[in-house]
């Protein structure tokens, strides 16, 4: 049985401003859960549900904070860093760049309704991404392999958000927890998905990796 | 491989750059009023220093910002990072 998000996901979502659509039931990422090599609690990589993500843009500061911080509790913080709560999570990306990602559709199409009001630029991008989550305890001797950023632990603590090439993919990283090896949140475009997926286990495969959550076929 | 200083991202690796050549290059505010040698001048030709040279770089794979950067052609060394558009990077 799918799970309540992908029949979701498959079903026509009409929004304000945009074309009614029909997704085709294809996930760029549907493997069978399976475990492989030495180790499979080495590396453990989960597709997240489908996002609902939104693009913001504004030269102005406080008008972004005025838009957001009644809706999400949420305001801008400096560049290259996330802050979250259960709403919603604000990374910023450049100096008048920032995504927002809504743990709701609902809280998503009611920014989008807001949108006309103000001076931010809004643009639903949920679609285009995937999202990849890779945790267990060599998670980060596996992006090593490939990124072009430091992400050491104290280079890179939680909540710190980077766009930056990761096997020749322009992704978003963000360190999303600090313990047993830590965690990584991964916005890869749909396209580059399953060359990045495949990648990653390829990556994986000297210490053993766990595929979790992978929508089925 | 060069660690560039992206003045919004700080040190990036370079493949995450595109190079935009040399830095104020002024585009003629008569352009019809140019001879073909001037217009010639202005479109293709550039200096070619050996030493200090300002030039432009954008951060396509991050923050996606422009910016200009004195770099020394011999050895690699850059500073003097200046933004465009008066976006200055803010106080951490």
């Amino acid at each position: 049985m799918k799970p309540e998000w992908l029949t979701r996901y498959f079903t026509t979502r009409k929004g304000r401003g945009c074309v009614a659509e029909i997704l085709t039931p294809s996930h760029p990422l549907s493997f069978p859960s399976r475990e492989s090599g030495p180790d499979a609690a080495c590396v453990i990589l989960s597709v997240e549900p489908p996002l609902a993500l939104l693009d913001l843009r504004c030269r102005d500061k406080a008008a972004l904070n005025a838009f957001l911080n009644e809706p999400t509790g949420l305001g801008s913080s400096t560049v290259a860093a996330r802050k979250t709560n259960p709403k919603a999570s604000l990374s910023r990306l450049g100096p008048d760049w920032w995504q927002l990602r809504c743990h709701s559709r609902a809280l998503a199409d009611h920014l989008l309704d807001k949108a006309d009001d103000t001076l931010v630029a809004v643009t639903d991008i949920s679609d285009a991404y995937v999202a990849i989550c890779l945790s267990g305890s060599r998670v980060r001797d596996v992006l090593a392999k490939a990124a072009t950023i430091d992400l050491h632990r104290e280079a890179f603590p939680v909540d710190s958000v980077a766009r930056t090439l990761l096997g020749r993919v322009t992704v978003i990283v963000t360190c999303t927890k600090a313990d047993s090896g830590g965690a990584f949140d991964i916005v890869v475009s749909r396209s580059n998905a399953r060359f990045l997926w495949n990648w990653l286990i390829d990556a994986a495969r000297e210490y053993g990796y766990t595929l979790k959550s992978a929508p089925e076929a | 491989m060069l660690l560039i200083q992206c003045p919004y991202c700080g040190p990036r690796d370079e493949s995450e750059f595109d190079y935009g050549g040399e830095a104020d290059i002024v585009r003629p505010k008569n352009p019809e009023k140019l001879s073909d040698a001037e217009w010639a001048d202005y479109v293709f030709f550039r200096t070619n220093t050996k030493g200090r040279f300002k030039e432009r770089w954008v951060h396509t794979h991050g923050c996606g910002r422009w910016f200009k950067i004195v770099r020394n052609t011999t050895t690699h060394e850059h500073g003097d990072v200046t933004v465009f558009g008066g976006v200055e990077p803010e106080a951490e």
